[in-house]
């Protein structure tokens, strides 16, 4: 790969750990302080970051701010050049690690709401159904850190295959937030963030225009 | 009963107002314009659509025939249609109330009255509250309750994600009698939206949101007795009977108004990708497939409704089908379209957030597959009748 920032592959892993334990902005921030910040642009030149982060390019015009659970995302156009360009994934790499680890504590956060809510006097975290699509997104994010294990070992983008498994288990887990999910909240701010985070820094793209 | 219509002649009748619907889809979707603004704009053939004759002088017409909608085999081509166009202000139109099938089946007649000469007259809303905030709609856990107090009843509890609840006149609420439990000792009980105690509070929902869902609180709200509905049944004809009923009947409309957003998508993909590469065509040769699909069985179960045949497996495969199809579809758009399509396509962004929603309407898809897999093993899941086809 041309013009790769090189970052050791633990830290990608951290991150991961960071967005589960401690929320999205902890992790990027985590994952931004290995990078330029003209290595942090994603599709059309835009980046999407806690907002300090914005603060290191010179002229980032933000457009829009997209809450979650333990903070806030700014996305933001930069006017720079697409990193990916160059063949320089690294960042979107360790932008997907982040994503697993957000989706894992998005996971995290409907399951205990399911194993508090009760149905016909049981948790609902208990039924059978239920527990079956909790193993849908675990086997979806498993197989996402596979993908992603054997591209940092190879020193190559991963397929695009991960973007859909991480996007699978997102929707499955935010569908355990029955209608509360649907109404403007946290879990619905926070589902969204994760989304356009894949948006802005997806590895591979199956469309053009 | 009036006459009978093909679908495709439905469909050509509606159509304009589909186009209608779609040029304010994305200024109300992003709250530039209110719902209820554009609701009252609309053609009175669309704003009264499907009210009965006695209320309705001012049908859809195809050549001379009037078409009121009062069949759900009519009902869902409609729904279809207009949901194309903007399924968000489907959902705003004041007859897409799940109250109107339970009062047309429960209702005293002044009750009925009432309903329709507000919806004919001022297009008034009318809401359904079934859903509790910690027990969703399980008949089981409902807390909602009605009890009697000197000669009426007095409503207490809070109900959820009820569409159309802030802006009714008047409504339906489903609550227990106070001392009973389980699915037995369920009501539904008529009320005015100007009754002390009761407050409605709109929740904001990140698609569809013409659907104006709302909270509701239940501060002892007095009603007289008589706005009990099916107050002359049997406790196993009222109550829980009048809701299952009514979803079974509803179900097809849900995933009719799935399948519009599905093909809004479709067809908003092949606008903009004139040109495929072999494994895109192939993949949108097959949506168009399950798109045909989901419409043949959207239209068996409408016509298991009308023909008043067992038609709640049929129904529940109509709605699971066209969800799951509108899921697929609004998922894979997006991917077409290249990277950051949410932020370049705004509509397609709608879209996408619009069929994440009828996930949770009149039932989610575990509850549908389990609805189908019972139907189905005790030989209840086919009783659709022949008729006109989709």
């Amino acid at each position: 790969m041309n013009g790769t920032t090189l970052v050791p592959a633990d830290l990608f892993r951290q991150c991961r750990a960071t967005a589960f334990e401690r929320g999205l902005e902890a992790a990027l921030e985590q994952l931004a302080a290995e990078f330029a910040p003209e290595r942090t642009v994603g599709h059309g030149g835009r980046a999407m970051l806690p907002e300090p982060l914005l603060a290191r390019f010179a002229d980032a015009a933000v457009t829009g701010t997209y809450p979650t659970d333990t903070g806030a995302l700014a996305l933001a156009g930069t006017g720079l050049a697409d990193p990916a360009d160059e063949a320089d994934w690294s960042w979107r790499i360790g932008v997907a690690w982040v994503r697993v680890g957000a989706v894992e504590r998005f996971t995290r956060t409907a399951t205990d709401r399911l194993s508090r809510r009760r149905i016909g006097g049981n948790p609902t975290i208990t039924l059978p159904l239920v527990r079956a699509a909790v193993g849908d997104v675990a086997a979806a994010l498993g197989q996402a850190v596979g993908l992603l294990d054997a591209a940092v070992s190879a020193a190559e983008p991963p397929p695009a295959l991960v973007e859909a498994e991480i996007g699978q288990a997102l929707r499955t887990s935010w569908k355990f937030f029955g209608a509360s999910g649907y109404v403007v909240d946290t879990a619905s701010d926070t589902g969204q963030a994760i989304t356009l985070l894949s948006d802005v820094y997806s590895i591979g793209f199956g469309g053009g225009r | 009963m009036s006459t009978t219509h093909a679908p495709e002649a439905i469909r050509a009748a509606v159509s304009e107002h589909a186009a209608e619907f779609r040029k304010t889809a994305l200024a109300t979707h992003l709250g530039e314009i209110a719902f209820e603004d554009v609701v009252r704009s609309l053609d009175p053939a669309i704003l009264r659509c499907s009210l009965p004759p006695e209320y309705n002088d001012t049908p859809l017409r195809i050549g001379s025939a009037p078409l009121y909608v009062r069949r759900i085999s009519e009902s869902v081509v409609v729904q279809e249609e207009l949901a194309w166009g903007d399924a968000g202000l489907v959902l705003a139109m004041p007859w897409a109330t799940l109250a109107t099938f339970v009062i047309d089946q429960m209702a005293r007649p002044q009750i009925r009255e009432t309903h329709y000469t507000r919806l004919a007259e001022r297009s008034e809303w009318t809401f359904f509250a079934v859903t509790e905030p910690e027990h969703g709609s399980d008949p089981v856990a409902m807390e909602t309750t009605i009890a009697a107090d000197g000669d009426g009843l007095v409503i207490d509890g809070v109900k959820r994600y009820v569409g159309h609840g802030f802006r009714g006149s008047s409504g339906l609420v489903f609550c227990r009698k106070a001392g009973t439990s389980g699915p037995t000792g369920l009501e539904i009980a008529w009320i005015d939206a100007k009754t002390p105690g009761f407050t409605a509070t709109e929740l904001r929902t990140i698609g569809l949101r013409g659907a104006g869902l709302s909270e509701l609180r239940f501060d002892g709200v007095r009603i007289d007795p008589g706005d009990v509905l099916g107050g002359k049944s049997s406790s196993t004809r009222r109550g829980l009977f009048g809701a299952t009923r009514t979803f079974d009947m509803l179900r097809p409309g849900v995933g009719a108004m799935a399948l519009g957003v599905a093909r809004a998508a479709y067809d908003y993909v092949r606008a903009e990708r004139r040109t495929l590469r072999s494994d895109e065509a192939a993949a949108m040769d097959r949506f168009a497939e399950r798109i045909a699909g989901a419409r043949a069985l959207i239209a068996a179960a409408a016509r298991a409704v009308d023909a008043q045949q067992p038609c709640g497996s049929l129904s529940s495969a109509a709605k699971l089908t066209a969800v799951r199809l509108a899921e697929d579809v609004t998922v894979a758009s997006l991917r077409l379209l290249g990277p950051c399509a949410r932020l370049d396509h705004p509509l397609m962004d709608k879209l996408r957030r619009d069929a994440q929603g009828f996930e949770f309407m009149e039932g989610m898809t575990d509850i549908q597959r389990q609805t189908v897999a019972q139907g189905y093993l005790t030989n209840r899941f086919w009783p659709a009748p022949t008729g006109p086809r989709a």
